[in-house]
């Protein structure tokens, strides 16, 4: 079954962030930079949010900061939740 | 006002210790007070934090601004100002303008393709320092001048200036060993050494970091003059003195118990790893850059209220017995090692991967030719300045 995630496979949707945690160092950059898109894990490095919003200028932002090139985007087939947790700040 | 009792004022700055082992007082402050109670130099109060997870937040949640505790009016280091226009000083959306500029230059993929020219200067320096009478003082024969030769060569400005630098810089980071106005001095010189650098390389670019800083000045809004300097001037300052603090700090616990080294000697394939321990435990910096906090937050059991100081430790962090198992330990071999030597969040240290690139190739360099390198004598330590690091580094081999 083809996944939403899978970049060869999505369909037309919105641009969802991506981090490949076998680059990420846990800077902290990203999540601090674009604190709806990203969040750290338990192992000091950072993930996307899975309650992220569509990818935004913000997200290309921390993308481009990421000294590890590690930010990928993908297109999601389905659009993802608009609501953030309370603790999320932008 | 808070209900929480912040305590007694704790002492601060800590008092001076040689050497880089863990500090008591970090320590304590950590089980007894991890949001303690401080006084700046200029007087004014701030809270001093000394918890893993609690730096971390410091350094990484908005809500604690550098730009509050650079510009305009607030809780100070102190008395005078430090580079308000800096990527230091500027919070996001701003400092995401300013990094995104040099961002594509600092990437670990860069620093990789600059392995083979450090390993190069490292081999330059070797040579000379194997041909220097004995014993020799490690610092200005290798510390000091590869990451000088490093940091000039990517941002494009002449090595042959390296003393100068090297006052200004510890000038800069100087905590209580020089007079307020001595660091403005400082400061008013390096802007007009780094004004001329700028007006010479604008006739002559290059494919350097300067000038592409230069460029993002002439081509429009991207970057005031202001902005243009101060970059230089942190870049200069992160980029030099930091790093050959670093190594000369590295290579005084390597040579302080000789196992360490000739373990490194035997196995230099452990070096990257051993250099992020060696980063994790030297206890180098005993302050930190100010926060000021945007609004009221929950922090180590206390409140922190809008508009208060935040002083966050990287170096007690990395010793937290919470993340880091027998953190005491200089382990060689530790497996999980996630230390903030490089800082957290949107300031997290933008020459990291090129600093432990030229780290490992020091390391290697020396493993490689002078497996027979020992202290000659104990170094002597700089005093009062932020940061703790060998004045001096006698060897011989
Ligand atoms: C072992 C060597 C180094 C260490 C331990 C180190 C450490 C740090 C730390 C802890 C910070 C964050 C400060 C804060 O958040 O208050 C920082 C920021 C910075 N460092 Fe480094 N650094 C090193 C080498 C370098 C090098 C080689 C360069 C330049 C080539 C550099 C340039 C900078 C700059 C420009 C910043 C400010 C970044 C920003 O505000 O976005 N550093 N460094
Ligand atoms: S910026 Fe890159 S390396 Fe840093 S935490 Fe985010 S994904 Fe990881």
């Amino acid at each position: 079954m083809p996944s939403g995630d899978d970049p060869a496979t999505a369909s037309d949707g919105t641009l969802r962030a991506h981090i490949d945690p076998e680059l990420c160092v846990g800077s902290g950059i990203c999540l601090a930079t674009a604190p709806r898109h990203f969040e750290p894990t338990m192992d000091a490095r950072s993930r996307a949010r899975p309650d992220a919003p569509p990818a935004d200028d913000r997200a290309q932002d921390a993308a481009a900061l990421c000294p590890m090139e590690a930010i990928h985007f993908v297109r999601a087939r389905e659009p993802t939740p608009r609501t953030a947790p309370p603790e999320a700040r932008s | 006002m808070t209900d929480t009792d912040p305590g007694p004022t704790t002492g601060f700055p800590l008092p001076h210790r040689d050497g880089l082992g863990p500090l008591p007082e970090f320590t304590a402050l950590r089980r007894d007070a991890p949001c303690a109670r401080i006084r700046l130099p200029s007087g004014d109060p701030a809270w001093l934090v000394t918890r893993y997870a609690d730096v971390r937040t410091v350094l990484g949640d908005p809500r604690f601004s550098r730009t509050r505790a650079t510009r305009g009016t607030g809780p100070r280091m102190a008395s005078v100002p430090t580079l308000p226009d800096s990527i230091l000083a500027a919070d996001p959306p701003e400092h995401t303008r300013l990094r995104k500029l040099i961002a594509p230059a600092f990437t670990a993929r860069r620093a990789q393709a600059m392995r083979r020219d450090m390993a190069r200067l490292v081999s330059g320096l070797l040579d000379a320092l194997t041909a220097h009478d004995r014993p020799a003082d490690l610092v200005p024969l290798f510390t000091r001048p590869l990451p000088l030769a490093v940091i000039c060569d990517l941002l494009g400005t002449p090595r042959q200036d390296g003393d100068r630098l090297d006052a200004w810089c510890d000038t800069l980071r100087n905590l209580t060993a020089a007079p307020d106005a001595a660091v403005t001095a400082a400061v008013d010189e390096m802007t007009g050494y780094l004004a001329a650098l700028v007006a010479a390389k604008r006739r002559h670019p290059a494919d350097d970091v300067v000038s592409t800083l230069i460029a993002a000045h002439d081509d429009g809004e991207r970057l005031t003059q202001e902005e243009l300097i101060s970059f230089c001037l942190v870049l200069l300052v992160g980029g030099y003195g930091t790093t050959a603090d670093r190594l000369a700090g590295m290579v005084h616990l390597l040579l302080d118990e000789p196992g360490r080294y000739r373990r490194l000697c035997r196995a230099p394939d452990t070096i990257p790893r051993a250099a992020e321990e060696l980063l994790r435990y030297a206890q180098t910096n005993v302050q930190a850059n100010l926060r000021v906090a945007t609004e009221d937050v929950e922090l180590g059991g206390v409140t922190i209220a809008e508009g208060e100081a935040v002083m966050a430790v990287n170096s007690s962090a990395n010793h937290d017995e919470t993340v880091f198992e027998d953190p005491g330990r200089l382990d060689l071999d530790r497996a999980h090692n996630p230390h903030l030597s490089f800082g957290y969040g949107v300031h997290h240290c933008v020459g990291a991967q090129i600093a432990r690139v030229q780290l490992q190739e020091a390391l290697a360099g020396l493993v490689h030719r002078l497996p027979d390198l020992r202290a000659a004598a104990p170094p002597r330590w700089k005093t009062g300045l932020k940061t703790r690091a060998p004045r001096t580094l006698p060897v011989t081999w």
